[in-house]
């Protein structure tokens, strides 16, 4: 049995316990705005335009769906992952077993991808229930969320591992979550920014899940599709890597 | 400035105070009175109702039966004159974290109108008193506990108070902050200044009190100094022996006749007389030969297993 | 023996005592003033990321007897977006840690500054905050074009007056709050959907017949369409009416807030 899963365990523990409100809410939050947002919205857009073929509910939808996956991939890599280190010192009774630095962060990176699935695929089932998507391939937007998520959440972690309090996480958030979550072609597409703000888009991660999830879920998958995923896989290893190293220093100087 | 405050007279007046919530019995209808330059206690187990009767002196409880003078002055209707003049040290430091140890110090002089001219030399003057010099400009959670506690003692003197009520002040803190605690407090009062405590420490009672009260489940069971309090209901010395099973049960009857007054403990036999050494020489000479023995002085925890039947820390 | 106690006489709140806690967030803030200063940008990348860049393919959207380009519709609701979110910030969860977690509030009422002066202090603060952020905010409107008339000269009383009203609703919350875990509640279940549901984004003309009784009942609705009348030179009856709603509000409000937080820290 691999280690890193008793972090798994740990958390589904404690998650089961208060899974009814959290579930019902993080969810809930999600569908109430792109109800509110998408629908008002959209009937508000012009006349006969359309986004590549699709209707504004669509394309916003769709963009939500990568942009929550992020907020909560970066949510689940600040609070929580400080709590354990700073305040409860969760890891430092983790570390007298067993556990090694590097079990602990891919355990907690596990626990990231299940939260982010019990995020993502109600969120999805309940977009495919309001008839957003036209193939039976949008399914795949969901491991792409999930990739997205963690991509975003690992670089965070390593962050993270790095501030003795939660004080950075003002500006992280109203700094660079929330400009990235206006900008980054969730709520209009990145053409109708100038050209250094396209190119700004290029370089983050949420730009490429949005591009990718709306490849399979509206649109055709071209080509441009691999240099997408790659982007958000090394994203993940390097977070990933240098994340291991920043723990390591913290918890064992 | 005062209204109506007596210039002798008792500085507190209680009779039959009492506190009820919902369905507890926190304090039962107590009396007693606290002079002006004293350091008066309040003894008891974790319970008794100390805090409540605390909480009540310092206007943040109103309370439910009974009549309250503090410093002239009824907690129901004058709490504000009441606490500019008081200064609290409760139980948890409840310091601001978002300031730093003289802002903390700075700030409180702000609440209670402290005139800013005075209140830059005074807090200068407390940070001294407290001996925080190299930690005043820095935050307050890195601090320990025994400085985290120095604090609030200075903090509370800030107004100046004519009246310092603490609250379990060393609870929590090493031995070292101990003392060096109940040192600025000695000082505090040879200052004039009116100290009332409230502990379950048998040593900071007889260390710091003139004069106390011994509470036990809402009510007063004893009052006076700690040293009327041992001659009162202890003999001087104690005998405090450790025996094995069955010689316990073999001597119970021996020994119950030895002393004046024999406490049966789960692990010790606590045997009360004038001289400790005559009745352990009596002992050992009748052939019994305890595991250990031990003769001390009778301390106020002995005078509080006397009165109750159980010891003061559960 | 048993005298009865005489009633407690709980001392009014005076403006005097209340300042204090105004200087006491003064200098907590000193301490973070980056979150000061980007707390100023949220709604302005909203405004900018929404109001622009959707505003680009979104038809003019008729307003009292003129059209609106979206951002100009959008601008005033952000503003009365960002109003609420300061006094719940300011109003709710820093008095919610003070109270719960950090006992702040134990030691201050040990001095003469009572329980009610903490309540009016913090409201004050929270409006002194929002008004700030109110005047840049407004600044960047009026440089951006949208502001279309001079009666937006009377938006800054308007976001006072919204700031106390939202201030003081959300001490009630403070007070009636016990566990953290209740905040996420609070957050997804009544924040949220205010602001969704407020004719920021989208005018309430666009809801159900059913659902604008519902959204017109809410405070963010009155502070947007007061806010959005005054910026777009609309002002009529309607606009007495949300000043009216809001005034009340905040009369009633913080007549509930301080007696509910005397409530709390006195047992």
């Amino acid at each position: 049995m691999s280690s890193p899963t008793n972090i798994v365990t740990r958390n589904l523990l404690v998650f089961w316990r208060g899974w009814r409100s959290s579930f019902f809410l993080s969810v809930l939050g999600p569908v109430m705005f792109l109800s509110a947002m998408g629908l008002g919205l959209g009937s508000l857009v012009q006349e006969g335009r359309t986004f590549d073929g699709a209707d504004y509910l669509q394309f916003f939808a769709t963009g939500i769906l990568a942009a929550s996956a992020m907020q909560s991939g970066v949510f689940s890599a600040t609070y929580p992952i400080m709590g354990r280190i700073v305040w409860q010192k969760t890891y430092e009774a983790l570390l007298a077993t067993p556990l090694s630095v590097r079990d602990i962060f891919i355990g907690e990176m596990m626990s990231i991808a299940v939260s982010l699935s019990l995020l993502v695929v109600p969120f999805f089932g309940v977009m495919a229930a309001f008839g957003i998507f036209d193939s039976p391939r949008a399914v795949l937007a969901v491991p792409i969320v999930i990739l997205m998520g963690l991509a975003c959440a690992a670089p965070v972690f390593a962050y993270t591992a790095t501030l003795e309090s939660d004080e950075a996480y003002t500006w992280l958030w109203r700094l660079v979550v929330t400009p990235l979550f206006l900008l980054s072609g969730t709520f209009f597409p990145i053409e109708e920014l100038p050209a250094w703000g396209r190119a700004f888009a290029h370089a983050t991660p949420l730009f490429h899940g949005v591009e990718l999830v709306r490849q399979v879920t509206l649109y055709d998958v071209e080509a441009s599709a691999v240099w997408h995923i790659a982007y958000l896989v090394a994203l993940l290893a390097v977070g990933v890597v240098i994340g291991i190293r920043k723990l390591d220093a913290r918890l064992l100087p | 400035m005062s209204k109506t405050e007596p210039s002798s007279g008792p500085l507190i007046s209680a009779r039959g105070l009492s506190k009820t919530f919902e369905s507890l019995v926190a304090v039962d209808g107590i009396d007693f009175d606290v002079q002006r330059g004293e350091v008066f206690g309040f003894l008891g187990p974790n319970g008794a109702g100390k805090t409540s009767t605390m909480r009540m002196i310092g206007c943040t409880s109103p309370r439910t039966g009974g009549s309250l003078q503090v410093m002239g002055m009824d907690p129901a209707t004058e709490s504000a004159e009441i606490k500019a003049r008081l200064g609290v040290v409760p139980q948890t430091d409840n310091l601001d974290i978002e300031l730093t140890v003289r802002e903390n110090l700075e700030m409180y002089a702000r609440y209670f109108d402290v005139p800013k001219d005075i209140a830059k030399q005074r807090v200068d003057e407390l940070i001294d008193f407290v001996q925080l010099g190299d930690k005043a400009v820095g935050k307050v959670e890195p601090l320990s506990g025994g400085m985290k506690r120095r604090l609030t003692i200075a903090r509370a003197l800030v107004n100046q108070p004519d009246l310092l009520l603490l609250d379990e002040p060393t609870t929590g803190l090493d031995p070292q902050a101990r003392h060096l605690v109940w040192d600025r407090l000695y000082r505090l009062k040879q200052r004039g200044v009116t100290l009332v405590v409230t502990t379950h420490y048998m040593d900071e009672a007889e260390q710091l009190c003139d004069r106390l009260v011994v509470m036990d489940k809402a009510k007063i069971v004893a009052e006076g100094s700690p040293r009327e309090l041992i001659s009162r209901y202890s003999t001087r010395e104690v005998l405090e022996l450790r025996l094995s099973d069955e010689v316990r049960e073999r001597s119970r009857h021996f020994l119950d006749g030895l002393a004046e007054r024999v406490e049966w403990l789960p692990d010790r036999v606590l045997l009360y007389a004038g001289s400790g050494e005559t009745v352990l020489t009596k002992i050992t000479d009748s052939g019994i030969h305890p595991d250990s023995a031990l003769v001390r002085r009778a301390t106020l925890e002995d005078v509080f297993l006397t009165l109750t039947g159980r010891s003061l820390v559960e | 023996m048993s005298v009865q106690a005489p009633a407690a006489v709980h001392p009014a709140p005076s403006l005097h005592r209340a300042l204090k806690l105004v200087h006491h967030n003064f200098l907590a803030y000193q301490h973070h003033w980056i979150a000061f200063v980007t707390g100023f940008f949220e709604p302005l990348f909203y405004l900018v990321g929404v109001g622009f860049g959707v505003g680009q393919f979104i038809e003019t959207i008729s307003y009292g007897d003129m059209r609106l380009e979206y951002a100009s519709f959008l601008a005033p609701g952000l503003l009365a977006a960002a109003t609420l979110n300061g006094a719940l910030y300011d109003g709710f969860f820093s008095p919610f840690f003070r109270l719960n977690w950090e006992k702040t509030y134990d030691g201050i009422i040990a001095t003469p500054v009572s329980i009610s002066d903490i309540a009016v202090g913090e409201v004050l603060w929270a409006l002194i905050r929002g008004t700030i952020y109110g005047f840049g905010f407004l600044i960047v409107m009026l440089v951006l074009g949208l502001v279309h008339s001079a009666w937006a000269l009377l938006a800054l009383p308007a976001v006072m007056l919204s700031g106390g009203a939202l201030s003081a609703g959300a001490m009630i919350l403070t007070s009636i709050t016990k566990q953290l875990s209740s905040l996420e509640k609070v957050m997804t279940l009544v924040v949220f959907p205010l602001f969704l549901f407020s004719g920021t984004f989208f005018p309430v003309s666009l809801y159900p017949e059913y659902l604008r009784p519902v959204v017109q009942a809410t405070p963010l609705y009155h502070s947007a369409s007061l806010l959005r009348d005054l910026t777009s030179g609309q002002v009529g009856l309607p606009t007495i009416g949300h000043v009216a709603y809001l005034g009340a509000m905040f009369v009633i409000a913080a007549t509930i807030a301080i007696r509910l937080m005397r409530r709390r820290l006195i047992s």
